[in-house]
Parts: structure tokens; sequence; C-alpha cells
């Protein structure tokens, strides 16, 4: 039982600055233990009033202690070679500089919380995803609207909207998915010959089943799993096993805290079992936090690999941030009423996952940027034969370019402002990749002059919860930009030299 | 964060276990548990330090130049036989310096002067 007091008393000892326990500690539990056997011998009351006053004692003396050290230490220390010790009264210019940093200071950090909170609290999106493609036979681009949380705060079914000719669309009447999705991917899921649909909601993996003439049916992989953990925030198609079938890769960002339970993010390989079902792989890749991936051979052995765009990794107590970036999220979760939850987000660098071929992802080390990054594509912007990757962020977006090993480094940073969803095509004819960005109710093109290097184009705007998606959806062979909202859609037709205009 | 030795007004007034801590070294060096013995014998057992208040204050009046450390020591303990016994590390012991010495007779002429001050009042009121 002694012991138990003993690690109790050496707990509280926390209670006193590090130094103090440097100098004390062992002295002060030497001298505890055996003071503790004396009381214990003179019988449990006697023991239990011991303990009472020497916790007490501690409670007390600890916060004695602190304040004496704080109020001995000078608030701004100025550091010379000798080192200077600031007196301790007075109205020395230094101490009322400090003063007045200290009052400055948490205004600077609750204006700079707002603005950087700002995306993380009201990033309510009516369309969070659009996918295109011929979904019911027809030849022309249909679009698939994944439905987030509305303006008016209710959940509303995922969309389906019929390429009627000549970019106008009709509304399908289907009403898919039960609650929130964020993306969604097009392509035959089951092998039958008709495309079927891939989407990432809380409500869990949903898999609509095309009948060939673009009615769905729903089977939903791990339900109720997704609502911790937002582990499908974004998913893509491809075959990522080579056996001819598509699979599909998930991300998850950014993670869940709460009752008493962390769920960490991360992104998930969903293996077609051939019968048009999907399975986990099990594989749980990166703990990080990922917005988005986009797929494709990264290192030039043929097989397809992952780029993962990472946003805000959500951490508690255990945040191995450095001390002043812990004083600002704390800060900033104490301007918006989240104190007591522990709960902190950082960003999470870009990284560069590798395929063995069967679908297994080894990470590639790289640690690419440092932005809160939302949304990512591949192409070859350079013309040098690899897969080069833009990235949108919550801030200048980046273009990494890859030197064929499926190596990284960064090239043109673009813009500014947050960006939702980025697309590689060509917009201007001239056979290089050109790039559209879509911000939160605003989009950009950049057009390549053909050396990689991307030039400010066009710019559009559309309401504030939309979402776009690229394609020819006029069927004229000239890519367009589509703009949907829940009740309502866009066509920016594209004009073939790069720019767009509006239809009516 | 030594302070100037010739400053000792800010000292004061003492608090009561500070009090009795200088005093009981005022003796002669000690080490903690001593030092605990000897408070709670000289307020007559109205002041049982833990080790807590002790240390915290032991801390501080290191810190003030007011006690100091002696390393290595193991004949320091008052009247604590029972603890001398005990093998292990040679116990740290503090004792008063100059200052310290200064700061308690400071003290006890404060609290002298305090109580000459009621001592004339009452005598004035009994007077009259």
């Amino acid at each position: 039982m002694n012991t138990v007091f003993i690690q109790l008393y050496r707990r509280c000892l926390q209670l006193f600055s590090p130094h103090f326990r440097q100098e004390f500690a062992d002295e002060m539990e030497e001298l505890f233990r055996e003071r503790l056997m004396l009381a214990a011998a003179h019988g449990r009351l006697a023991l239990l009033l011991f303990l009472v006053r020497e916790l007490a004692g501690l409670l007390a003396g600890g916060i004695r202690q602190r304040v004496y050290v704080w109020r001995a230490r000078p608030l701004l220390a100025v550091s010379t070679g000798g080192g200077i010790t600031m007196p301790r009264r007075g109205g020395q210019p230094w101490r009322w500089a400090g003063y007045l940093f200290l009052v400055l200071l948490p205004l600077v950090m609750l204006l700079a919380g707002r603005h950087l909170w700002y995306v993380t609290l009201d990033s309510t999106y009516d369309v969070r995803h659009v996918a295109l493609g011929d979904v019911n036979g027809d030849g022309r681009l249909d679009a698939f609207l994944s439905v987030g949380s509305v303006g008016d705060g209710y959940w509303r079914a995922d969309r389906v909207l019929w390429n009627e000719g000549d970019g106008r669309f009709t509304d399908s009447g289907q009403e898919l998915g039960e609650w929130r999705s964020f993306a969604a991917a097009v392509g035959d899921i089951n092998n039958d010959g008709y495309v079927d649909i891939l989407s990432g909601s809380y409500s869990g993996l949903m898999v609509y089943q095309n009948d060939s003439s673009g009615a769905f049916t729903t089977t939903i992989y791990a339900p109720g799993d997704f609502v911790h953990r937002s582990s499908q925030l974004n998913v893509v198609l491809a075959d990522l096993d080579g056996d001819g079938r598509l699979d599909a890769f998930t991300t998850g960002c950014c993670g869940w805290i709460g009752q008493g339970a962390r769920y960490p993010a991360y992104s998930e390989v969903w293996l077609n079992d051939g019968a048009g079902g999907l399975r986990r792989s099990g594989q749980h890749i990166g703990q990080t936090g990922s917005n988005a991936v986009a797929l494709g051979d990264l290192n030039g052995d043929g097989i397809i690999d992952a780029f993962l765009a990472n946003g805000r990794t959500i951490h508690d107590q255990d945040n191995p941030l450095p001390a002043m970036a812990r004083f600002r999220q704390w800060w900033r979760a104490m301007a918006w009423g989240l104190m007591g939850q522990n709960i902190y987000t950082f960003n999470t660098p870009n990284t560069v996952w590798l395929n063995d071929g069967q679908g297994r992802f080894m990470d590639s080390g790289q640690q690419l940027g440092q932005s809160e990054s939302m949304a990512v594509a591949l192409g070859d912007i350079n013309d040098d034969g690899f897969l080069d990757a833009v990235v949108g962020n919550n801030g200048a977006d980046e273009v990494w370019l890859n030197d064929g090993q499926g190596n990284f480094r960064l090239g043109q940073r673009l813009g500014r402002g947050l960006t939702w969803s980025v697309y590689l095509a060509d917009l201007d004819g001239d056979g290089d990749l050109d790039l559209v960005v879509g911000g939160e109710n605003n989009g950009r093109v950049w057009l390549n002059d053909g050396s990689g290097h991307l030039r400010r184009g066009q710019g559009f705007g559309y309401g504030r919860y939309q979402s776009i998606a690229v394609g020819d959806v006029t069927g004229d062979g000239i890519v367009d930009i589509f703009v949907a909202g829940v009740e309502t859609y866009q066509v920016w037709r594209g004009v073939g030299d790069g720019r767009f205009t509006p239809d009516p | 964060m030594p302070h100037q030795e010739d400053d000792i007004s800010h000292l004061l007034p003492l608090r009561e276990p500070t009090f009795f801590i200088l005093l009981s070294l005022s003796e002669g060096e000690k080490h903690g548990y001593a030092i605990i013995k000897d408070v709670a014998a000289l307020s007559n057992g109205k002041v049982n330090l833990s080790t807590g208040t002790l240390y915290e204050a032991l801390a501080r009046l290191l810190d003030q130049l007011l006690i100091e450390r002696v390393e290595g020591r193991g004949d320091a303990g008052g009247d604590a036989p029972e603890l001398e016994a005990h093998p292990g590390r040679p116990r740290k012991a503090y004792r008063l310096t100059p200052k310290g010495g200064q700061v308690v007779q400071a003290e006890m002429a404060r609290l002298q002067s305090l109580i000459l001050a009621a001592k004339r009042r009452l005598a004035g009121q009994a007077g009259s």
C-alpha cells in the first residue's frame, strides 16, 4: 500500500516547477517515505491524517512555488553574452513591454484564430462533389451530385442529373444516399458493362449499382463507421491489384475525438471481390488525415500509386506540436468554445504511397508541403512523361513535379484562398494540360504555356454552396465547366482557347 | 535569482512557517525532518509542516540567500535519533546565513514593536 502512496506523492510533485523537482524531489520523497512509515506505525487514523496533510501541503506549496518563480522572473528575458538579470520590481520598460505584449498577444491570436478557423467551422457545402459519367448509356456525360449539408441545416439526398444534350440537364428524380455525402466516383464496379457509382458519405461507403437504365440499387459498406472517423471523404476507383476490376481507394480526414475515445483518420483500399462487391484490404494507410487522393503510376513501374493530399489532423493531449503552436491551438479552442475537449488540429504534409501491385501501399517517406490540402490531381504538366501533381490548398495551391521515380519537388505556387477541387485538362487545345481550380464561390483557369508554367487565365463565379466538375458536357469536343448546386446548375461552355462562356 | 544582501525590508513580514524554520535553523544546521520536528516543538505543536510546505519554503529561502545548503552531513538530525540510524545517502542539511540571521532579528524586532505598541495601548486603557 505504501508504494501506492509514494506513487501518488510523486505525481503530486509535478505541481512544482521542473527546476524545483530537480533540486528537491528526491529529498522530499525520501523524507515523505520515512514519515509515512512512522505515521503507519501509529495506526490508520494517523496515516490518513498524515496523507491528507501531505497532499494539501503539496498542493499549496506547489502553487506558492510556481507563483514565486513567476513573480521573480522577468516577463521578457533579454539574453546577451553574459545574460541580463532583470530587476524584480519597479517600472522597468521591459517589464511594461512584457505586460503590453501579454495583453496584445491574445487579441492578435483571437483575430488569427477566427480567420484560420473560418474554413473549418463554416465549410458547409450543398454539393460537395460532382462526378461526370455516362450513366444511362446515351453517350453523354451525366452528373452525379454528392450533397453534403445545406445552408438550412438539413441533410438531402444525392442526385443524378441526366444530360439531355447540348449541356441541358434534367433531374432523374432519384434520391440516393441517406446522410451527408462527400465525394463520388463513377465506374463499372460489377463488370456488367454499365457505369456504377461509388459514394463516400456519413452513412457509409455506398455503391449504387446501375441496372443498365440508370436506375440504381444501393449497397452500403461499413455503415456508421464513418461518423466517427470520416474515413471516406474522397473516393477513387482504379484497378489497384491488377485483376482487371475496379477497386476503391478511400481517404479519411481528419479523425474524431469524443465520448472518451480517439478515432484516428486513415485511408483504405477496398478490393473488388469479382462479384460486384467490395471488401476491405485491411490496410490502414497513413495516420494523418487525407482530404483527397489522386491515383496514377508515379514511379514508372506500371502500377497505380497514390498521392495523398493531407489536411488537418486532429489530436488530443498527445499533441506533438511545439509549445508555441500548442498555445495557438489552445487559444483558438478557447476562442471558439472548444476548451475542455483537448482537441487540436494541425496541418500534415502530403504523402506519396507506392503500390506493390497487390493493392498494398508503402509510404515513400516524402513529406510534401505544410499546407492544409483539400484536393489533388495528377497529370504530366511539364511534358517530361511523368505524372506531376497539382494540390489545391487552403492557401496557395502547389505544383509538385515528379522526377519519374515518384520523387516530387515543389514547382509553381498558384493563387491563394481556399481550393475545394482541381482538374487537369487541355482547355485551349494546344496539347498540354491546363488547370481548373474551384474555390468556395469562384474558380479560375490556369493555362499551361507548354513548358509546365501555368499562367493566370479566366476567373468564373458561382454560388457559395456549389461545386464544379470539368468535362465535355455539351458534346462539342471541347472541355466545359459544370457547376452544380442542389436546386440548380450552370454550364460554362468551353470556347476552345481556354476561355469559357456561361449559359444563361 | 539572488537578490541584494543589504536589502531585507522587502522580505518582511515573514509567514509563520518561514519564521519558525529560520528560528529553528538559528540553533544550527538541520536537515528536513529535524526542521519539521523542531518547528512543531517551537510552536507547541501548532505548526506541523508538510514536506511540500517545508521544501517550498526552503527553496525560497535558499533563493533569497537566507539559508544555505550543507551537503553530506549526517550529524544534523537534531532530536531525531530514530532517523539517524537509517542507512542511505548522506542527508542534505540547511543552515542560516548571516543575512538569514539579520532577517530573523528584524522580524523579531518587528514583532516586539507590535507587542510593545499593544502593551502601551492596553496599559494606557487600564490607567484611564
